[in-house]
């Protein structure tokens, strides 16, 4: 590379300086270094690194994407025009991962734009669509992520039905989860994502399923009334005080609900299936819209209200605790309405 | 058994009173109205399993009772070993449940022990 000896000096007590103290301005400044010297891998993989346990440095950001550009673009110089839609797709990713939805989309639209229905631009799109309907909650995007991945062949490879089984997954379309997770199985028998997915498929087996569409619509109306999870927290803290209360938390609960909310106020799987299958019972019943539950025995219990923001679900010492705080359950997720 | 379903069912508001095996097989129930027992005693096994399961896996002792309550009623839901009683109150219902749910529960314990001697 023609790097002269004070170059590779001042290199090597830059790395030992990283390496004894590693900082956003170190991962930063060792990048540049690479990158004015020509290491234009070397400096987006630094970058790169950088960036992962750094992601709040806006410096680092901006660093690992123009390195990664710029050697997304020599390689696609080597590679010749024909590799313009791998490229457009791996800079897709690339701005996806790095949280930019603005910069992904205008590359995925443009290609669309360009290549009309090539898949991998489809494919590209749709991915974008679906990172929008996850941040949004816009149903809209849902719809046409759905439209532009159901265009696609299977000849195309299992990228298409991948995003469509988790999709379907993610909202409650059980019966089309299925469907596409084995479609997508059949295309890639040891991808061990689809064979995960299918295992946790297999306990939504028989349930009452809505076809797509409806189930993106109802999980965007579901995710929706969730915003408003952040108001609860008082609620919940005053629950959680409650006598007998050991932790409380906020599930979304209901067919085709957002997926698993993460963070303080997130409820165990164990606490968040007690509250959905207690849901499903009382309306099977018969028991008119659900209130609350109280499961347990003298030294340990399970209480849930339900609210139209969800379900308060608390851990208590036992059931005649659990029964006491009921009423501080209920206030939490109806700021006292059903109380 | 017959005797504690109907000591249950005498309390105001109780519509049905049942005793189902704990894979939700009628045993006896007395009452109708709100919902069909044999429909009562499935969906409430399958909610038990669920619990059992649940507090299983989170290192939780059994589970031995179970309210669930609606806008419409409420129903309750004691762990019998093997069995379980299952009673359905109407909204207006309650005056002296606890002691009637505890009174059929010792009856019926006493049954099943003179069944299996």
């Amino acid at each position: 590379m023609g790097r002269g000896w004070f170059w590779r000096w001042k290199h090597r007590a830059a790395q030992r300086a990283l390496a004894l103290d590693s900082t956003p301005e170190r991962f930063a400044a060792l990048s540049r270094d690479l990158a004015s010297q020509g290491a234009h891998a070397e400096a987006a993989a630094l970058a790169a690194e950088g960036f992962a346990r750094f992601p709040e440095s806006p410096e680092l950001r901006s660093l690992f994407l123009s390195a990664r550009t710029l050697d997304l673009e020599r390689r696609r110089r080597r590679a010749g025009g024909v590799a313009r839609g791998a490229f457009c797709a791996d800079l897709v990713g690339l701005h996806l991962a790095a949280g930019d939805l603005r910069a992904a989309s205008a590359v995925a639209e443009e290609r669309v734009a360009e290549a009309g229905e090539d898949p991998q631009a489809r494919l590209a799109l749709a991915r974008v669509k679906l990172a929008r309907f996850h941040s949004t909650q816009a149903a809209g995007d849902g719809l046409e992520a759905l439209s532009l991945l159901e265009g696609i062949g299977e000849g195309e490879g299992a990228g298409a039905l991948r995003l469509l089984a988790e999709l379907a997954a993610d909202v409650g379309a059980w019966r089309a989860a299925h469907l596409y997770v084995a479609r997508w199985r059949a295309l890639a028998p040891n991808d061990p994502s689809a064979m995960r997915l299918q295992a946790r498929l297999a306990a939504h087996r028989g349930e009452p399923s809505p076809d797509l569409p409806s189930a993106i619509r109802r999980a965007t109306a579901s995710r929706r009334a969730g915003g408003a999870e952040a108001g609860l927290a008082p609620g919940l803290e005053r629950l959680a005080r409650s006598e007998g209360v050991e932790h409380a938390a906020h599930a979304r609960v209901g067919l085709g609900a957002a997926p698993p909310a993460r963070g303080a106020l997130a409820p165990e799987r164990w606490l968040r299936e007690i509250a959905e299958t207690g849901m499903r019972t009382i309306v099977r019943v018969g028991l008119g819209d659900p209130t609350s539950v109280v499961v347990g025995g003298p030294s340990s219990a399970v209480l849930v209200g339900f609210g139209p923001s969800g379900a308060a679900v608390a851990e208590c010492s036992g059931f005649e605790a659990a029964h006491k705080a009921e009423a501080s359950a209920l206030e939490a997720v109806t700021g006292g309405a059903n109380a | 058994m017959k005797r504690a379903l109907l000591g249950l069912r005498s309390v105001k508001g109780v519509r049905v009173a049942l005793v189902a095996t704990e894979e939700g097989m009628l045993v006896a129930s007395e009452g109708t109205g709100a919902g069909h027992p044999e429909t009562i005693a499935a969906l409430a096994s399958r909610f038990l399993a669920a619990a059992r399961r649940a507090f299983e896996e989170a290192g939780r002792p059994r589970p031995r009772r179970a309210d669930l309550r609606g806008s419409e009623g409420r129903l309750i839901l004691c762990d019998l070993e093997g069995a379980f009683l299952a009673v359905l109150v109407a909204r207006d219902g309650g005056g002296d449940l606890e002691s009637a749910i505890e009174a059929a529960r010792t009856r019926l314990a006493a049954a099943r022990n003179m069944a299996t001697v």
